[in-house]
This record gives C-alpha cells, structure tokens and sequence, in this order.
C-alpha cells in the first residue's frame, strides 16, 4: 500500500496522466509513477487520508489503478536492493540531493526489466521538474553490467524502451518509478552489476529475479 | 471502395502496357504507399550487448579497446580476477617480447580526483594485468586523461552518453 500526500492533486493528476501514456507508448516496460513521501516509499503500512469528496476514489485507489493500469505493482517493489544519492539542480537550493534506488532486477524472458524510483529531497523548493533537469540537464542512461561475460548491456531499442527522463515531471518529496528493459544475459548468469545514475558507483551484485 | 477499384485499374494499365514501352519515372504510380513493414518496430536484442573488447588491425599495428565502463566501476581502478583473467586472453597472442602501448582515456565530464589521475591508475590496472600472463612484453604505460576522444559527446548541442562512453577506454597497442 502506498501513502499518498493528499495536498498535492494536481501533481499526482500530472503524472497519473504521464503513467497511462508511457503504458500505452512502451511495449513492456511502463512508467510508474506515485506521490509517495521519501521516507515512505517501498513500505507497507497505514493509507494517507484520502482526498476527494464522498464517493470520490481514495487517493490510494487512484495511483494503485494507475500502476495497475502501467504494469506496475507498487506494493511488491519491496525494500530497494541499491541506492544512491546525487547532488540534484534545484533552482535556489544548492544543498538539494537526489534518492536514485533500484527496487528489482527481474528477469522477463529474453529481456531484463529494472524497476527504479527517483526521489528529490529540498528544504526549499516545491517547484516540479523533470529528472533530465534534476541531473543538470543530462539524460538518464542505465546500464547493466554482466560480469560473468564481461558485456554491457545497454537499454534496449538504443534507449527507448525506457520511462522518458523528459516524460513526466516531480516535485521534491514525491516519488517518481522508472523502468528499463535490458537484454539478459545467459540463463546462469544470476547477477549483474547495474548503474543506477551517472556519477554513482554502479550497484554491484544485483539479484536477478 | 471506389478507391480500391481506381487502384486496381491503375494496377491493370501498367501491366497493360506493351512490351518494350518504356515508363517516365513521373508515370509510375507507387501500388502500396498503405503498406507498412512490420520489420522496423522489431528491435534485435543482441545490438544491446557491447562486448568488453574491440580489436582493429591496421597498418600501424593492432589495437585491444576495454571498455572501462565493464573493466571498472566509477572513479575505480581496481580490476577484479574475471576482467584480469580475460585481459590475459586477450594478450595471449601478442608477439614474444613485444613492445606493447597500454593508454588510458576518459570522456570529459569532471572527475573529483581528475580525469588525468583516473586514466593513469586504469592504465596501469591493466598494465598489471598484462605483466601477470605476459611477463615478456616491454609495456609503456600512459594516461591521456580526455585528451584524445574518439567520439563526439555532444550531438546537435544534446549530451550523447553514447560518445562519452566509446571515450572511457583503455587501448593496448602492439606492432603485429
């Protein structure tokens, strides 16, 4: 179950518009997006208060509709196997950082799939962005590192099978989910190495699933 | 449906047409331009996979490219014993006591401790692992920080994360 911040509708109508358009332009992989507060995200436990007059869906109802509708299953992200923490471009706030986790590395066939959330935490700022903006202008490029085989394996269709860095945009506080799909490795390759953002050290190690 | 028969008589005149008469470009009317191959939205996986090694044979001698993205984590140039063991295939066939260039190259985003420094220590890192299988060879151990790229990183004023990569490298360069 995920807490939603009822005091922010209009963002979580954004990027709830932005989910269903990743799931209806990506061929398996879907964007995922939730209003989840940082210290929230990837646990279970009690609802926020539910927004919207009587009879109206609960806030939890809508964003859980819109990452079923995406693919995506926020209650069984489950702990992040990795994070990372960058300086983030917030304007007027020099000290903002960015939460980059990796939730799972899951094996879909012939094909990897990687879940990630974005976090931007900021004493200052409430103003949306997106992540190409948070990362000083620079695209979002994972990677995933076979270390048996010594391959890289980028992402697929030379980076389109990818949540769009310049898709939907966030505010600090919320947390956005991405996705990645990847070519996998030989079946007996059972971990990889797996970069979370530019500028972090890759997350070594990474359970396949 | 009239448009499906204007096309099938358009199909009818051209075939109609005796033999040995010849057609101006301007009279031929494409049959299909409502056709779409399926082909282009099929993407092949295996184009996706960049093996660690890129070996060119040139006048000049022979090139090993690393990849330093696979050899080395960010800011690392620690190797671990997969990526030294295949460093020490892939010199297996160099000539005994070959002169052997080991360069180290970065793209040119920042680095705290500087791109020259990074270059140098990967460079070496690999040198190590060359001199542990191939004890023979005289290297000559270099770091070119981003000096000498071999791919554009900006394209059309867009960052291309493409080009910075092909720029993180270590090169092993022999005669033969």
């Amino acid at each position: 179950m995920t807490a939603i911040d009822p005091a922010r509708p209009r963002a979580r109508h954004l990027v709830a518009g932005a989910l269903l358009m990743g799931a209806l332009t990506l061929t398996g992989c879907q964007v995922g997006t939730g209003e989840i507060g940082p210290d929230e995200q990837s646990t279970s436990g009690t609802s926020a208060p539910a927004g919207g007059g009587t009879g109206a869906p609960s806030e939890d109802a809508v964003v859980d509709e819109d990452a079923a509708a995406a693919g995506v299953d926020l209650t069984a992200l489950g702990e992040p196997v990795a994070s990372a923490e960058v300086p983030a471009i917030v304007e007027g706030d020099p000290t903002a950082t960015m939460t980059v986790s990796l939730h799972e590395l899951r094996r879909e066939s012939e094909t990897l799939v990687a879940t990630y959330s974005f976090t931007v935490h900021s004493e200052t700022s409430d103003t949306e962005a997106w992540i190409y903006d948070y990362l000083g202008d620079q695209g979002w490029h994972p990677y995933a590192i076979d270390t048996v085989n010594l391959n890289k394996h980028e992402v697929l269709g030379g980076g389109a099978a990818q949540t769009d860095y310049q898709g939907a945009k966030f505010r600090p506080g919320q947390t956005m989910y991405a996705y990645a799909s990847f070519a996998a490795p030989p079946e007996d390759v059972t971990t990889m190495d797996v970069l979370l953002v530019d500028g972090a050290p890759l997350a070594s190690g990474v359970p396949i699933s | 449906m009239r448009r499906v028969i204007a096309s099938a008589a358009l199909g009818l005149a051209l075939v109609l047409v005796p033999a040995g008469t010849a057609l101006a470009d301007d009279d031929v009317t494409p049959l299909d331009p409502g056709i779409t191959a399926l082909d282009p939205s099929i993407t092949p996986l295996a184009p996706s996979i960049t093996p660690l090694e890129t070996i060119t044979t040139e006048d000049s001698g022979t090139a090993i490219t690393l990849s330093s993205d696979i050899l080395f984590d960010f800011g690392s140039a620690e190797l671990d014993a997969p990526a030294a063991a295949r460093i020490g295939e892939l010199v297996a066939e160099i000539p005994q006591g070959a002169e052997v260039a080991v360069d180290g190259h970065t793209d040119s985003v920042p680095y705290a401790r500087g791109n020259q420094v990074l270059s140098e220590e990967r460079a070496q890192a690999v040198a190590d692992a060359i001199a542990a299988s191939r004890p023979d060879l005289r290297l000559t151990v270099t770091g070119y920080g981003e000096t000498r790229p071999v791919a554009a990183e900006e394209v059309d004023g867009q960052d291309d994360p493409a080009g910075r990569a092909q720029n993180r490298r270590v090169e092993i360069r022999y005669d033969g």
